[in-house]
């Protein structure tokens, strides 16, 4: 633990410490963190990925409007789930046109298709503060399986905001062809590669209630 | 996303000093190359970058922790490095550029294993150096078909960005929860190349420092700030190259001179180079690389929030070069 986690940490336990005095202590770096239902931190949370581009390059796309809800279990990971929704349209490459290409017809079809999502079936912890997020990704309609290589980084109560927040790192790959997204294969590789760095605060908002709803029934 | 407002560097032909590879205990300097050797004591597989700990006979006959760190998560997977790869107790010998100050860090181009694997973070595991050098970086599942890797197979001369494939990106650790992934959309690059000297060869880089992004509008404006960039002073970052030295065929340590906010510091990258060919499309030869660093924000004189946010700023450039026009009568023809 580095110092400015143990000052966060520390800060935590102080203010969490009244009243969950029988709460077991974990060394899984969350120890401030209970569990329930925690909203994507969309001021903290990138979702980025990345492609061979006629093998010269591999861009840094991103995706900007991602919403979310976590169900933390803080005694078991692997009780927890995650439900995220990302805006098909909020794609960026910093270049225009192709913003507005990734959204057509060719690429997302964002009018027909406005939500990726992904759900969760389940997480398989591999110790005490990493695991394999076992889940389903919608893509232009299509779901396939996905699994995304979770790291759980830190969870405690937010020494200003006085709330409890969460922080993991997951990367993952999928193959776009599988979604209906195969233009350019191979010269642009069908191998995409996720990057994605979450934090959550404590509480469900309107947005994340509606994101988790949208990923697990469409709707 | 180019701004043709940023004027390109003068281009720089001046000789330079090739930086050569020293002995670890011989001399350490900043930026320099070294090798250290020992045994791994403590992993952290964990972004912005893995880290690998490892205890090293010293000089003066005790034992001392080095702290050698390379790319992120993402940038290891595509190479299939993953935890697993190296392991509490493997003995390994490590090239790689030496932190500044004669802190006992390390960042890593390339690993030897005691079982004989020859470990790269942008090419991959191999079973010799022979074999790793035949390598680059490109994916298995992806034909390479015109594209040849060595940037001696293209002409030399003066190269432009290729605006549509450039990212500059750069995270950093936030209070230990997660890894914000920044980026600057606007800037130009030029690079002067010299494929059968790439000792000779120079990137000179102009930011709008505007043109940052993050996550939400409002921090954006902070960044650009006073507290910050302070992009009313100095509209502009911009990074002077003043020396490449190869660390393979498709490798290299990149020197310059790094502005940000008024303040020039040295800085160095890692330069992966992942494919130089003719594009048969345009009839343009291209290259295409990678660069990554790691340079201190508070040198910058940006230290607010220390305590949340690391100092450690991690830098992410995939950049494309095309061959640049004879004149502008011939581009026109």
């Amino acid at each position: 633990m580095n110092r400015k986690t143990f000052i966060a940490a520390t800060a935590a336990l102080v203010i969490v410490g009244c009243g969950q005095n029988d709460t077991p202590v974990t060394d899984s770096g969350g120890d401030g963190a209970p569990s329930g239902r925690y909203a994507v931190d969309r001021l903290h949370t990138y979702l980025s990925f990345s492609y061979l581009h006629q093998g010269l390059s591999y861009p840094l796309l991103r995706a900007t409007d991602v919403m979310g809800e976590l169900q933390f279990d803080s005694e078991d990971m692997s009780n927890s789930i995650i439900d995220v929704s990302v805006a098909a349209a909020s794609i960026r490459t910093n270049v225009e046109h192709f913003d507005k290409e990734l959204a057509s017809r060719k690429f997302f079809n964002a009018d027909k298709y406005p939500y990726m999502t992904f759900s969760t079936d389940h997480f398989e912890a591999t110790s005490d503060n990493e695991g394999v997020l076992h889940g389903n990704v919608t893509i232009k309609g299509i779901t396939k399986p996905l699994e995304l290589v979770v790291t759980f980084n830190d969870g405690f109560v937010h020494p200003v905001l006085e709330v409890p927040v969460l922080g993991f790192s997951a990367t993952g790959s999928l193959s776009r062809s599988d979604f209906g997204l195969d233009r350019f294969v191979p010269v642009v590789s069908d191998t995409v590669v996720l990057n994605i760095e979450v934090e959550f605060r404590h509480g469900s908002t309107d947005e994340s209630l509606a994101a988790a709803s949208i990923a697990r029934d469409g709707v | 996303m180019l701004s043709r407002l940023f004027l390109l560097f003068p281009l720089l032909a001046a000789s330079q000093t090739i930086h050569a590879h020293h002995a670890f205990a011989a001399d350490y300097e900043a930026g320099k190359a070294g090798n250290v050797e020992g045994t791994i004591t403590e992993i952290i597989y964990k972004n912005p970058h893995a880290r690998y700990y490892i205890e090293v006979d010293s000089a003066g006959g005790g034992k001392e922790i080095w702290d050698l760190q390379t790319m992120n998560l993402m940038m290891l997977g595509r190479v299939g490095w993953t935890k697993d790869t190296l392991k509490v107790g493997d003995k390994i010998s490590v090239d790689g550029i030496l932190g500044r100050n004669n802190t006992k860090r390390m960042s890593i181009n390339v690993v030897t294993h005691e079982d004989g694997r020859v470990i790269s973070p942008q090419r991959g595991i191999a079973e010799s150096n022979a074999d790793l050098n035949a390598r680059t970086s490109l994916e298995a599942d992806t034909p390479r078909g015109e594209f040849i890797s060595l940037a001696a197979n293209i002409s030399p001369g003066d190269y432009e960005l290729e605006d549509n494939h450039a990212y500059l990106g750069f995270s950093y650790d936030h209070m230990g929860l997660s890894n914000p992934q920044l980026q600057f959309t606007e800037f130009d690059a030029t690079l002067i190349l010299d494929g059968n000297n790439m000792a000779n060869s120079r990137v000179d880089i102009a930011v709008n420092a505007a043109s940052i992004v993050a996550a939400v509008p409002e921090f954006e404006a902070r960044l650009r700030g006073e507290e910050f960039l302070n992009v009313e002073q100095h509209p502009e970052i911009s990074f002077v190259s003043t020396g490449y030295s190869e660390t393979s065929d498709t490798t290299g340590t990149l020197q310059g001179d790094l502005t940000i906010a008024g303040i020039t510091k040295p800085a160095t990258l890692t330069v992966s180079i992942h494919a130089a060919a003719m594009n048969q499309l345009n009839k343009r030869e291209m290259i295409g690389f990678a660069a990554n660093g790691t340079i201190s924000r508070s040198a910058y004189g940006m230290s607010d929030f220390a305590d949340w946010v690391a100092d450690d700023l991690e830098l992410n450039i995939q950049v494309e070069f095309q061959k640049a026009r004879e004149s502008k009568t011939e581009a026109g023809r």
